[in-house]
């Protein structure tokens, strides 16, 4: 295909060397096929170069979506991490709280129960103390087993094993001894062994709160 | 082949006894001795887990269902019951440990069953004798 330049050969259509018109009309008059096919081939260079033009405007284009949905969908991912960790967290405040006020009754329970005989007491009042006290005992270790399975087994292994100790230990401390018997006589000790025991699972639980 | 062959007709001919704690002694059992109420585990030691155990053959096993119909234990009958079995030295630890199976679908009274064992490892073979307590 020839090739022209736009240089004054295209005429007074393009160039200075307009004849003076004053109309449209006569700008068209002048406007021939030898003008037209060479401003067509003035536009050749761009018209070949168009489809490498578009091939590189299309990787271009699927370059930055690609680089987009990815910036989307990693900030979509984090988000979502963020916000599993956030509701674990407060899951896991929850709980704790929950245990800790489970834990604040066991003690008050226990500590009435184990500081006067069974006769002081009555054997209804009795009876129903060790129905309570073996209940909140069942939640606590229930509780207990959710906050394990929240935590992290390695960065939380001292805690975990602190809850697994003590809900055993706690467990033979209330329910021991003279439990459940009408012979039952006010043990002092027993009972500020289970006031301290709970005192420092709150604490650790607390601790435990403010780590996750 | 053969040893595997032994070995299956072996575990086949273990006999499994079971006895239904809330069913067939008490869904409430409480308490330590027997003056502390009907279903102690003094009781439950005597009146039934020594002698299903002491009825039981070399190839028979006892399996105690404990979560059925109770809603709890506490320490003082399961130690009564258990550690006072190896205590008063009517079986040794081993023994026990290899003639009683617990039994449950609720998997909160794996931590009853655990303390149990824990009561039988804890006790002393043989160390008390027993002297029997009156009832109410």
């Amino acid at each position: 295909m020839a090739t022209c330049k736009i240089t004054d050969s295209c005429g007074p259509f393009i160039t200075d060397s307009l004849p003076d018109t004053t109309g449209i009309e006569d700008r068209y008059s002048n406007f021939n096929n030898e003008h037209f096919t060479c401003i067509i081939n003035s536009f050749e260079p761009l018209t070949s170069a168009l489809p490498n033009m578009f091939s590189h405007l299309q990787s271009q284009l699927f370059l930055a979506i690609f680089t987009v949905l990815t910036a989307a969908l990693a900030a979509y991912f984090f988000n979502h991490l963020h916000w599993i960790s956030v509701r674990n967290k407060e899951k896991i405040n929850h709980i704790t709280s929950s245990t800790e006020n489970l834990i604040t009754s066991l003690e008050h329970e226990a500590v009435l129960y184990w500081l006067r005989s069974s006769k002081d007491i009555g054997a209804t009042k009795s009876k129903a103390y060790e129905i309570n006290l073996k209940s909140t005992l069942t939640s606590i270790r229930k509780h207990l087993i959710v906050i394990s399975s929240k935590l992290n087994k390695k960065r939380h292994r001292r805690s975990l094993r602190l809850l697994n100790q003590w809900g055993s230990s706690i467990y033979d401390d209330v329910t021991g001894s003279d439990f459940e018997s009408i012979q039952k006589e006010p043990d002092d000790v027993r009972a500020s062994k289970i006031a301290k025991k709970c005192a420092n699972m709150k604490s650790e639980l607390i601790s435990l709160s403010m780590q996750v | 082949m053969e040893s595997n062959a032994r070995y299956e007709s072996r575990i086949n001919r273990v006999i499994m006894k079971t006895f239904n704690i809330g069913r067939e002694f008490s869904g409430d059992p409480a308490g330590r001795y027997r003056s502390d109420g009907g279903f102690n585990g003094e009781r439950f030691r005597e009146d039934v887990l020594r002698p299903l155990i002491s009825q039981l053959k070399d190839n028979e096993k006892l399996i105690l269902v404990i979560d059925d119909d109770v809603e709890s234990y506490g320490s003082s009958f399961l130690t009564e019951v258990f550690g006072g079995m190896v205590k008063y030295g009517y079986i040794t630890k081993l023994s026990l440990l290899d003639k009683v199976e617990f039994s449950f679908t609720d998997p909160d009274y794996e931590f009853y069953k655990n303390k149990a064992i824990q009561y039988i490892n804890e006790a002393k073979f043989n160390s008390v004798q027993y002297i029997a307590t009156k009832g109410p």
